[in-house]
């Protein structure tokens, strides 16, 4: 199948200037060298720590930046020089409450940008009410945007993000501030355009969400793809098919120094859960380092030792984590 | 066209909703008219009324026009909501002409304003004697306006120093086009500056309208389309540069 989005070696540098009398130039390479494809129909998941760059590319795809380097086709054009033709085609959704007209209502804004993505009126008059229904929002319609919670707000952008039925929709933290049901919604809708057609690229630090809806996830950090796969696929390359989970009221450095060092002993996560240290331990043979702090669990005073099958976020971590 | 109209539409929907915004259309007028009267109630020679009236009024459409404009543009970089109209298929300007337009409106409800103020209140005594001509140069003042505007919209684009620098002319502007007092009573390089804007020119399109003398009419007419035409082609030209290079530095998201 043809691809929608043809990226080649994208760079992006900021270049920002502090000062009044003594100038003094910043330089921040946001983008270096970013090439990949994303095909039609497809839901494409761009991973990573903040500053990674992830919105930056979201803005260049979405023609608000252009690049300093390298070449990003959307739809068979450059968003550089052919950004007109891309425009009505496409749509961005960011995260947030920003970028409303918060003294508006929810259909007023609705009805601002449809004439914007010139959507014929006859058009508007079913569509609008259709997508407020589709995020949840019919009842708060003729509210000003002003009284809605944040939720909502968020929701009002992302029924404006589909107003000219976007052949590609970018979707950065779409569900930031969404609660769980709304979130699942989302994800219920993005499927949905998706299999209608609809070419996405989402970023999310939720990495539940990449993994459900994702069918390739891009690892970038540092302007850098670090790995780009399917979800099992970054799994396998990057954790193997499982970890074990130790917990541990408290650990003493050399102890953990200690576990770190067990043969076979690839990576080792920390993270705190309440009062409780949670270690996630990558290793070659998960059965054998099982049995093994199974062993030793009352000389470090383990208070669980289990194995689980790899998560995405296992794989994430060991990704960026390494990278740095 | 139908993006520009209800880019207007909104842009007087929203700007109405805002409280500071109806006290400088009902306040800011009257400040104006009072300001003449006082300055010019002891001289003689000077028709009164037509300074108080068309010098504030227009003193009102002409802030309303661009420098809430410009205002806009800020608020709109704060909201978040800049960046999404840069990459709608509506180019920039046309929503930003549509704003223009409804802030000039907006304007009209001043100008209206200071009318009632002067004759009801100071009790000015002004009559419009070539009425046609009248209408003709307001057209002519509001066309003229937008201009300059768009001129004025794409430096506050580009940079939000601009902002600064030109809230900082807006009185400067005041003195050298005449609305607030005759300006041959200034000296001659300020009334030579004062030629390059348009203010100048819409005042003395109307005062010529409203004493009802054509041969100083025509001039003034043409001066004033001739000024915004030319600001209108500058402003053009910006705005393509001004958005690349937005979005080549890509600071269209800050503040
Ligand atoms: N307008 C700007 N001017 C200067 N530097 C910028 C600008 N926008 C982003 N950057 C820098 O570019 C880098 C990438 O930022 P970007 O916003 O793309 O990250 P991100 O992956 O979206 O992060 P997050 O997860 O926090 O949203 C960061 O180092 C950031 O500081
Ligand atoms: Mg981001």
């Amino acid at each position: 199948m043809e691809s929608a989005i043809e990226v080649t070696g994208l760079l992006r540098e900021y270049v920002t200037e502090t000062g009044f009398l003594t100038r003094r130039r910043h330089e921040v390479q946001a983008l270096r060298g970013i090439s990949f494809d994303v095909r039609r129909g497809e839901i494409f998941g761009v991973l990573g720590p903040n500053g990674a760059g992830k919105t930056t590319l979201i803005k260049i795809l979405s023609t608000m930046l252009s690049p300093s380097g390298g070449s990003a086709r959307v739809l068979g054009f450059d968003v550089h020089s052919e950004a007109k033709r891309i425009r009505p085609r496409i749509n961005v959704i960011f995260g947030g409450e920003r970028s409303l007209y918060w003294r508006l209502t929810g259909s007023d804004n609705m009805r601002y940008f449809s004439d914007l993505y010139r959507v014929p009126e006859r058009e508007q008059r079913h569509r609008i009410p259709e997508l407020l229904e589709l995020v949840g929002l019919q009842e708060k319609a003729d509210v000003r945007v002003e009284t809605y919670s944040k939720g909502m707000k968020q929701r009002l952008q992302i029924a404006r993000g589909l107003v000219n039925r976007p052949e590609v929709l970018y979707l950065d933290e779409p569900s930031i501030g969404l609660d769980p049901i709304a979130a699942a919604e989302l994800r219920r809708i993005v499927a949905r355009l998706a299999d209608q057609g609809t070419t996405i690229i989402l970023t999310t630090h939720y990495m539940f969400e990449a993994e459900q809806l994702c069918r390739r996830i891009a690892v970038v950090d540092h302007g850098q793809i670090q790995a780009l796969d399917t979800p099992e696929g970054l799994k396998r390359l990057a954790v193997g098919q499982e970890v074990v989970e130790v917990e541990v009221g408290g650990l003493l450095a050399g102890d953990l120094a200690q576990l770190r060092a067990l043969p076979g002993v690839r990576h080792v996560a920390e993270t705190y859960v309440g009062q409780c240290l949670l270690l996630t331990m990558q290793s070659d043979d998960p059965e054998q380092i099982e049995s093994v702090l199974t062993g030793r669990a009352s000389q470090y005073g383990l208070t669980a030792v289990r194995r689980r099958a790899a998560s995405l976020e296992d794989a994430y971590l060991r990704l960026v984590g390494e990278a740095r | 066209m139908r993006a520009a109209l209800r880019s207007a539409a909104m842009q007087l929907k929203n700007t109405l909703a805002r409280q500071v915004i109806q006290f400088i259309i009902l306040i800011q007028p009257i400040v104006f008219a009072t300001l003449s009267y006082f300055i010019l109630r002891h001289r003689p020679g000077v028709d009164m009324a037509s300074y108080i009236v068309i010098g504030s009024g227009l003193i009102s459409l002409w802030s309303a026009a661009l420098f809430s404009s410009a205002g806009d543009l800020d608020r709109e970089r704060r909201m978040g909501n800049f960046e999404y109209l840069l990459v709608t298929p509506t180019p920039f300007e046309t929503i930003i002409l549509g704003k223009i337009v409804g802030n000039t409106l907006l304007g009209f409800g001043s100008m209206a304003m200071s009318y009632l103020y002067a004759t009801l209140v100071l009790r000015a005594d002004f009559a419009v004697r070539a009425p046609m001509l009248f209408v003709l140069g307001f057209v002519g003042t509001l066309v003229s306006f937008l201009g300059i505007s768009l001129v004025l919209a794409s430096a506050f684009t580009l940079s939000r120093s601009a902002r600064l620098i030109v809230n900082g002319m807006e009185y400067p502007i005041y003195l050298v086009s005449g609305v607030m007092f005759p300006l041959t009573l200034l000296p001659q390089w300020a009334q030579v500056i004062g030629h390059l804007v348009p203010l100048t020119w819409a005042r003395a399109t109307l005062q010529a309208a409203a004493a009802g003398l054509p041969a100083s009419f025509w001039p003034a007419f043409w001066g004033l389309l001739g000024t915004g035409a030319l600001y209108y082609l500058v402003g053009r030209v910006m705005f393509d540069g001004v958005l690349r290079r937005l979005r080549v530095r890509g600071d269209a998201g800050v503040y």
